[in-house]
C-alpha cells in the first residue's frame, strides 16, 4: 500500500539519521496525537511535554529503533504508555504506586462537535452524547481509536495494551448500551406525541 | 463466520462490517455487497446496525492550527542542532581549536626565543580556554567502570550519564553526574573535586562515596569512607557535612537536605553486583529491575502487589530473582522479550 511505502521510507530516513524525517513525522501525527493525548488526560501541558520528550526520543535513540509495522499506532501506544508514567510519578512522586491505566487515565470525550451534519437524527444524537457519557473510560477510548482515528482491531489492541476478545467486549457492550440509550429516547419521544 | 444469527451490536461490532459502511476495505466491500443479497431477511439488523455505527462517525477531524505544530518542529529541530554542536565540541577538536592550539604553541616558542631560553622568566604557556569532555552512556542492564585522569575511579550503574574532562584543570576537578555512581576519589588537596547532579553539588578532597540521582526520586548521598559536602545549587548557603556513614536525601519538592543513616548493604551492594531488598515494595523492587537487566515491567490489573521482600541476590538471572521474590509476595509473572507481564 502507498501510505505504508511512505511511512517506510520516513523510518528508514530517520534510522539515516536524517533530522528532516523528525519533522515529518511531527507534521503527519502530532495533531492526532495531541488530541488522543487531552482526551487520556486533561492535562494539555502534560500532554505537550510528552510529545516533545517523544519526538526527541526518537531522535536519540534512532539507530536502536526496531521496525514497526504502523508507525501512528506505535505513537499513540507511547504516548499513552508515557503519560501513565507521568500520572502515575506525579500521584506519588518518590514511589510506585499501583495505579492501573483504569484507574490513573480518563477518558474525556463525546460527538457532539459533529452533529450538526444530519439534521435529520439531530435530535436523536444529542441524546447520544449523553450516552457515550455512560460508557466506561476504556469503551469510550475503543471507540475513539476506531472511529476518530481510524485504527484497525489489531492496531487498537497494540496501542491499549489488550487482548483482542477483551477489546471486543468492551466495544459489543458499547453498542449494546447505546442502542438501549437510543430505543428509551425514541419510546420517550413518541409517548410525548 | 456464522453471520446468520448476528445481533444488530454484533454487526456492528464486526471489524469487517465497519470496513463495509465506512467504505473502507475493498475486500469488505464486496463481501458484504454479496452477503446482504444472499441474506436480505437481515436487512432490519443490518440497517439498525448501521445507525449505531453512524453515531459515532466524525464529520470533522480536529487539527491542530499549523503555526502550533511548525512551532513544536523548530523546538525540536533546535534541539537536534544544539546536541549536535555539543557533540561536535566534546569529541571532535574542530578546526578552529586546532587552530588555535597551533597558533599558542608558535606563539609561546617566539616568546621563549625571544627571551633566549630563559625560563626563569615569568612567561606562563598559554592556557587553553575550552575543556574537552567525554560522556559515558551506561544503558539499563549494564554497569561501566570508568577510571580518569586524576586516577580517580568511578563505577557508573545502569541508566546513568556521566561526563568529565579528558583532563581536569589545574585547579578544581568537575564532573557531571545524572543516574548512580559510586565514587573512589584520589586524595589532591589542591584540586577539590566536584560532582554536579541535577540541583545538588558535591564536593571533597579525597573519599568514596555514592550518589543516586534519578529522574523523578530523591537524590541520595552516601558516605563510605572522608568526607563530603552536598549543597544544593540554586541555594548554595544550606549545605551539609557527611561523615562515613552517613547520608544525605535531597527532596527535590521541598529542596531540603535531609541527613541521617544508611545501610550499606541498601545504598552501596549494587557496585559489588549484588541486588538487595530491604523490606521493599514491589513496586520499588521492578523499578530496581527495570533498570538492573534492562526490561520493562507491565502490571495488569488484579495482580496482587501489596506484600514487601526482602532480600539479595548475587549475579542471578532475573528468572531466578522474580522466582524467589514470586514465592514470598504472590504474584504470577511472564518473561516476553524485554517485557515482564505481572498477573
Amino acid at each position: 500500500m502507498n501510505s505504508s511505502d511512505r511511512e517506510d521510507k520516513i523510518w528508514k530516513a530517520l534510522k539515516e539519521g536524517k533530522s528532516e524525517a523528525i519533522t515529518e513525522l511531527i507534521r503527519t501525527y502530532h495533531s492526532d496525537l495531541y488530541f488522543f493525548g487531552i482526551k487520556i488526560t486533561d492535562n494539555k501541558e502534560l500532554v505537550e511535554d510528552c510529545l516533545q520528550e517523544i519526538w526527541i526520543d526518537l531522535w536519540e535513540k534512532r539507530k536502536k529503533l526496531s521496525k514497526v509495522s504502523a508507525i501512528k499506532p506505535y505513537l499513540l501506544k507511547t504516548l499513552r504508555r508515557r503519560v501513565i508514567r507521568k500520572l502515575q510519578y506525579q500521584e506519588k512522586k518518590n514511589h510506585w504506586i499501583g495505579n492501573f491505566p483504569d484507574e490513573i487515565l480518563g477518558f474525556a470525550f463525546s460527538v457532539e462537535e459533529k452533529i450538526i451534519a444530519q439534521q435529520s437524527q439531530e435530535v436523536i444524537q444529542q441524546k447520544i452524547t449523553n450516552v457515550l457519557d455512560k460508557l466506561s473510560n476504556r469503551q469510550k477510548e475503543v471507540i475513539y481509536l476506531r472511529f476518530y482515528q481510524e485504527l484497525s482491531y489489531d492496531e487498537i489492541c497494540e496501542v491499549m495494551e489488550l487482548k483482542r476478545q477483551s477489546m471486543h467486549n468492551l466495544l459489543q457492550e458499547a453498542f449494546r448500551s447505546i442502542k438501549k440509550q437510543i430505543l428509551i429516547f425514541i419510546l420517550l419521544i413518541i409517548s410525548f406525541l | 463466520m456464522d453471520f446468520q444469527n448476528f445481533t444488530v451490536e454484533e454487526f456492528a461490532t464486526n471489524e469487517s462490517f465497519q470496513n463495509w459502511h465506512l467504505q473502507v476495505n475493498e475486500a469488505d466491500i464486496a463481501f458484504w455487497e454479496a452477503w446482504i443479497k444472499e441474506h436480505p431477511e437481515k436487512l432490519d439488523e443490518i440497517e439498525k446496525a448501521k445507525v449505531l455505527i453512524n453515531n459515532l462517525i466524525v464529520a470533522e477531524k480536529e487539527t491542530l492550527p499549523q503555526e502550533q505544530i511548525e512551532q513544536v518542529v523548530n523546538n525540536v529541530q533546535q534541539h537536534i542542532k544544539n546536541s549536535k554542536q555539543h557533540k561536535q565540541i566534546f569529541f571532535n577538536p574542530n578546526q578552529k581549536l586546532i587552530w588555535a592550539a597551533v597558533a599558542a604553541s608558535l606563539l609561546l616558542l617566539i616568546v621563549l626565543i625571544g627571551n633566549n631560553f630563559n625560563l626563569k622568566d615569568e612567561t606562563q604557556p598559554v592556557q587553553a580556554q575550552k575543556i574537552e569532555y567525554i560522556e559515558r552512556v551506561v544503558n539499563r542492564g549494564q554497569k561501566l567502570t570508568v577510571s580518569l585522569s586524576d586516577g580517580s575511579v568511578i563505577k557508573l550503574n545502569s541508566d546513568t550519564k556521566f561526563r568529565f574532562p579528558k583532563k581536569f584543570d589545574s585547579n578544581k576537578r568537575e564532573v557531571f553526574l545524572e543516574g548512580e555512581a559510586f565514587f573512589e576519589v584520589s586524595r589532591d588537596t589542591t584540586r577539590p573535586f566536584t560532582v554536579i547532579t541535577g540541583e545538588l553539588k558535591i564536593e571533597v578532597l579525597g573519599t568514596s562515596f555514592n550518589v543516586q540521582n534519578y529522574d523523578h526520586n530523591n537524590a541520595k548521598v552516601a558516605v563510605a569512607t572522608g568526607k563530603v559536602k552536598v549543597a544544593a545549587m540554586d541555594d548554595l548557603s544550606e549545605n551539609v557535612i557527611l561523615k562515613p556513614a552517613e547520608m544525605v536525601v535531597f527532596n527535590k519538592d521541598s529542596i531540603s537536605l535531609i541527613k541521617s543513616d544508611f545501610n550499606p548493604k541498601e545504598e552501596l551492594s549494587w557496585k559489588d553486583g549484588v541486588l538487595f531488598f530491604n523490606n521493599n515494595s514491589v513496586y520499588e523492587i521492578f523499578e530496581k529491575l527495570e533498570r538492573w537487566y534492562g526490561v520493562e515491567f507491565r502490571i495488569t490489573k488484579g495482580a496482587n502487589l501489596n506484600r514487601r521482600y526482602t532480600g539479595s541476590f548475587t549475579n542471578e538471572s532475573l528468572n531466578n530473582v522474580l522466582q524467589a521474590i514470586k514465592f514470598s509476595t504472590n504474584f504470577n509473572y511472564k518473561i516476553e522479550n524485554e517485557e515482564v507481564i505481572i498477573y
